[in-house]
Formats: structure tokens, sequence, C-alpha cells
């Protein structure tokens, strides 16, 4: 369980955090999403303590992160996957993080394995590929097999074989009871691992709510209709309070009904219907409609009204 | 959570101390080839320099006069070479760090380490001991090559048993991890390789360098005081002439720098984000 209360924080006269709040819960895999410089690594370095909150606190399972007495084996986080020194071998920089922590070292080719770096285990990691690297710092944040995970762009540089593999890791580490925060820039990615979205944008929370719900809020609750007789139904749809957002011929978009009274009101004047589909935003298109908001704030502006579920995971 | 997610229980583990980040940093020092190319480099341009110069001694020693045969210190001729290798340990000392913040990986182990005094400790320790280790068997090998040398060429020599050798030769080794200890904790204020040993190096080298362009009064009562002089003072101040402090406040000293050279890292390290 990561508590993130209030928080803000300043470099000089930037605002990097700005009163951020927001709850990541075991045994769901939680995706932070944000564009770049949004300040999601920010966030993530003040979770482990790294960088000072200028005001505000974070709390991993109920206390502060450097009050935690073996924070390995109850944290692990891949930061900056080449953020190490080369002329270390695999085994080698994973042993001084496995003393460091009061972990056995026995350990280490246990995480080397699980992350498939066995093979590779003596090599200089100065001459890994970044997915090597994402690899090696996953296998870093599993050493202590801790409860809470935290990884930052954990998909960048893997091959597709590796962001199916890290996919299924994450989603097992969740349903182990673990709590796992992942940031990205990747929807598409998100939308396939992350079951919880948190969302900020300069800064600030924008939602904080399942996948699920973000994109179907997202979608503006449209409605795909294709009729051969379209054109009669489209005044009947807009008698009925719907608007068309968009026709093309024998094809409607529809919003301000639903489905179900989209057919009905077909059905009730005998028009035949060849396609109804509500439509459901990919987690892009829904990122990209929330962040369009967040970009065109300016300092000093009003700060945008967060959208958060109303559902019974607040 | 809805039901049928599994709970974890969540074990609190114990604390696993400063024996636990020192045994970490041992494996970081020993676990780059950085560390033994200057250690080995170290130890053979002292050792070499010495035996070189203590050469070139002998075979120019029939043309000294006699005031200055008369002059001469075996003592000091057996550690003549220690500046040479001296530098390259330094380097050793302010890498410790240095390297961890230009790659970066400061920030894995503080997350490994949350207190970071406790990580500066550990660094402190062990640079301490492998430093003096070093220091150790170098000032022994260079001394006694040393010597070795002038005997050939019946020169005076001083036995390592004699109390003004052992007196250098402890002195040396005791005193050796002194300036890596201040190199690591400039690159901690400085957060840079190059900074952090030229900084130290400029400390090390720059007092005895122009010290002697200093008027009579600022020589006896400023420059005695700079690190260098207070370690030569507890080193060399029984055999060299050079304006020393006397040993209780040559201690004093050593003391001092290393006090402000740590606190002031601590301070840093601990109210600046990683």
């Amino acid at each position: 369980m990561i508590e993130v209360n209030e928080v803000t924080k300043r470099y000089g006269n930037t605002v990097a955090v700005d009163r951020l709040s927001f709850v990541v819960k075991p045994g769901i895999v939680t995706g932070f999403l944000g564009p770049n410089g949004a300040g999601k690594s920010t966030t993530m370095r003040m979770i482990l303590g790294l960088d000072h909150p200028t005001s505000g606190s974070i709390k991993v399972n109920g206390r502060a992160y450097r009050d935690i007495p073996a924070p390995m084996r109850e944290v692990g986080a891949l930061l900056d996957a080449r953020a190490i020194q080369g002329n270390r071998t695999a085994r080698q920089h994973l042993r001084w993080l496995a003393q460091a922590g009061g972990i056995p070292t026995s350990r280490v080719d246990e995480v080397l394995h699980l992350v498939g770096l066995a093979e590779v285990a003596n090599r200089k990691v100065g001459g890994f590929s970044l997915g090597m690297s994402q690899r090696l710092g996953i296998a870093a944040a599993l050493l202590g097999d801790p409860g809470v995970l935290l990884f930052d762009e954990p998909v960048n540089g893997l091959d597709p074989e590796g962001i199916v593999w890290v996919r299924t890791l994450f989603k097992r580490l969740a349903a182990e009871g673990r709590t796992i925060l992942v940031s990205s820039h990747l929807m598409s990615e998100m939308q396939e691992t992350a079951d919880h979205v948190v969302v900020i944008g300069r800064g600030r929370l924008i939602a904080d709510m399942p996948v699920h719900e973000l994109t179907a809020r997202a979608s503006g609750g449209q409605v795909r209709v294709t009729s051969p007789r379209a054109a009669d139904l489209k005044p009947l749809i807009e008698n009925a309070g719907g608007t068309i957002a968009a026709s093309t011929d024998g094809s409607l978009m529809v919003s301000g009904l639903t489905a179900p009274q989209v057919g009905e009101i077909a059905a009730a004047n005998g028009i035949v219907l060849h396609e109804l589909t509500p439509q459901r935003a990919t987690l892009e298109a829904a990122f990209m409609e929330l962040t369009r908001d967040s970009v065109e704030y300016h300092a000093g502006d009003q700060a945008p009204q967060p959208v958060t579920s109303n559902g019974g995971n607040a | 959570m809805t039901a049928h997610t599994a709970t974890r229980e969540q074990v609190i583990a114990r604390d696993p101390g400063l024996s636990a980040t020192f045994r970490s940093e041992w494996t970081k020092l020993t676990t780059v080839r950085t560390t033994y190319i200057l250690a080995g480099l170290g130890f053979l341009l002292s050792v070499g320099m010495t035996a070189l110069i203590a050469l070139a001694t002998g075979t120019t020693w029939e043309d000294w006069s006699e005031t200055d045969q008369a002059n001469f210190d075996p003592v000091v001729f057996g550690i003549v070479g220690s500046i040479f290798g001296s530098c390259l340990f330094i380097v050793i000392g302010a890498l410790a760090f240095a390297s961890e913040y230009s790659s970066g990986m400061i920030r894995l182990t503080f997350t490994a380490t949350p207190k970071r005094g406790r990580v500066l400790a550990a660094k402190v320790l062990v640079i301490a001991l492998f430093t003096g280790i070093l220091g150790t068997v170098t000032t022994v090998v260079m001394y006694v090559t040393g010597q070795a040398v002038l005997g050939a060429y019946d020169m005076p020599t001083v036995g390592l048993g004699e109390s003004d050798a052992l007196r250098t030769v402890i002195g040396m080794s005791v005193t050796a991890p002194f300036f890596p200890i201040l190199g690591l904790a400039l690159a901690v204020l400085l957060r840079s390789t190059a900074g952090s040993i030229t900084s130290v190096l400029v400390l090390y080298f720059a007092p005895s360098m122009f010290g002697g362009l200093l008027p009579r009064w600022w020589q006896d009562n400023v420059l005695t005081w700079t690190p260098s002089y207070v370690v030569d003072s507890l080193t060399l101040g029984h055999v060299d002439s050079s304006p020393y402090l006397d040993e209780p406040l040559a201690v004093v000293g050593v003391v001092a720098w290393l006090t402000i050279a740590i606190g002031a890292a601590y301070l840093a390290l601990t109210r600046r984000d990683a």
C-alpha cells in the first residue's frame, strides 16, 4: 500500500508535483500515466525517499520509506535501468545490492534465473542492451521478494517477447497480493497490463479510476449505428434527444443516447440495423482527451478538477 | 480489494545494520578493475620511484659535498616515492562516491539503504581499511627497497626497526587513509569525478608546492595546519626541517580535518535530494 498525501515538489520556481494525492492498493496493477515531464519520476523518487517533498507526506505500508527497517524486503524499485556502473558483472551488481539489503546472496542466482539473465550472469552490465538492463533492474527490484513494487517505464527497450513476459510477470505479482505501481507513456501497454490508472499532468492529478471506467468515460458514450435506412433514422434519433456526431453513408455516430435506446427507436419504427456498437475509446484516446486539457493550463490558472472514480475503490 | 485477491502477509524484517552496508560497500570496491589498477600502479610507482631516486643518489653520492652528505637523511629517502602512489590511492577514495554520482547508481544505493549517514560511514570505513592495508604494505616495501638500494652503494641506511624509521613507516601506514577520505568527502560535496579528484589533489600538493613562498609567520601558523602538513608533522616532523606542528597539535589537526570533511559530507547527503 502506497499513500501519497497532498504532495508538492518545487524546484526553484518550477512546480514539478502539485498537491498530488492518490493511493496504490495491493492485489492489482496500477498504471501511472502522464505526458513527459508530468512528474511521474519525481513522484516515484519521493515515494522512495530519494527526493524530499516540499510539502505533504508519503507513506509506504504506513511509514515513511526511510523509517522502514529493511526496505528491500518491503519495497522493490526499478527507476532507471541504465543508472548502474557498467564495469561489474550482473551477478556482482546484484551481490552488493543483496548484501546492502541484508538478503542472502543465494537469492542473486534465483532472480537472475527468474528474469532470464542466468546465462549472462558473468558478463559486464555495461555491454547489456537496454532490454537486458531492464531485466536486470527488475531482478534487482525482486531481490528482497518485496510486497510493494515500483517500476518506472519498465518496458522501454524490451522486445515484443519481453513485453509479454513483463505483462505476465506484473499480473502474477499482483495476483500474489502485491502492490504494483508501473509508470509508462505507452498507453496501449497499460491497457493490457493495468487494472487501475492514476493519470497526472503538470504534476496534478487528472484521473484515478479503473481502466475500463476511464476508457468508457472518454468515449463520451458514443454509439455507432449502421443501417440501410440511415437517412430515415437520423431525424428519429434527433427527436429522441440524440445528436449525430458524424455520418457517412449508411453509418451514424450517435451521442446522447445509449445503444439500447437507439435499438428501441429503430425497432419501434421498423428500421433494420446492420450494426449497433457502443464505442469504447482506447486508453490512448482517453489519455489524450484528458491530458489535452491539462496541457492547456498555464501557471496561475485554475487547477483542473480531478476526475475520480465514485465507486467502491475510493 | 476484491474477495478473490490473494492477501500477502508482510513480514517485518529486521534492519540489516551497518555491517550489511559495510559488506556491500566492500563488494562494490573490490569488484571493479579500476580499484586494482589504481592500487597496483600506486604500489609500483611508490616502490619504483623510491628505488630510482635512491639509485640516482647512490650513483652520484661521491660527487656530493661534505655538508650535503652530512645532511643526508636515509629515512626521508626511504619514502620519497610515496607521493606518486598516494595520488592514485586518493583517487580510489574519491571514486568511491564520485563514480556512483556519475553513473546515477547512488539512487539504487540510497533505495537499498535510506539511512544515508550509514552509507557514508560504511564507505569511510571501507576506504580506511582498504587504503590502510594498501598504504602499510606499500610503505614497508618501499622503505625496505629504498634502504636496500642505498645500502648497495655503501651509503648510510636506517633499518626498519630503528625508532626514526618506525615513526615514519607506522605514521605513513596509519595516515594513509587520510587523503582518500578527504577525497571521498569532496566527491559527496561536488558530486563530480573530475571536480573531486582535482580538488583533493590540489589540497594534497598546493600547500607544499607554494607554502615556501609565504611569509615566515604564515608558514609557521597557517601552512602547518593544512592537511598535508598536519600529516607530515606526524610522519616526518622528527627528521625533516620544514615548519611542523608538535605531535599533539598534529593529531588535533588530523582529527579536525576529518571531522570537517565527513561532517560536511553528512550534512550535504542528508539534506539534498539524491
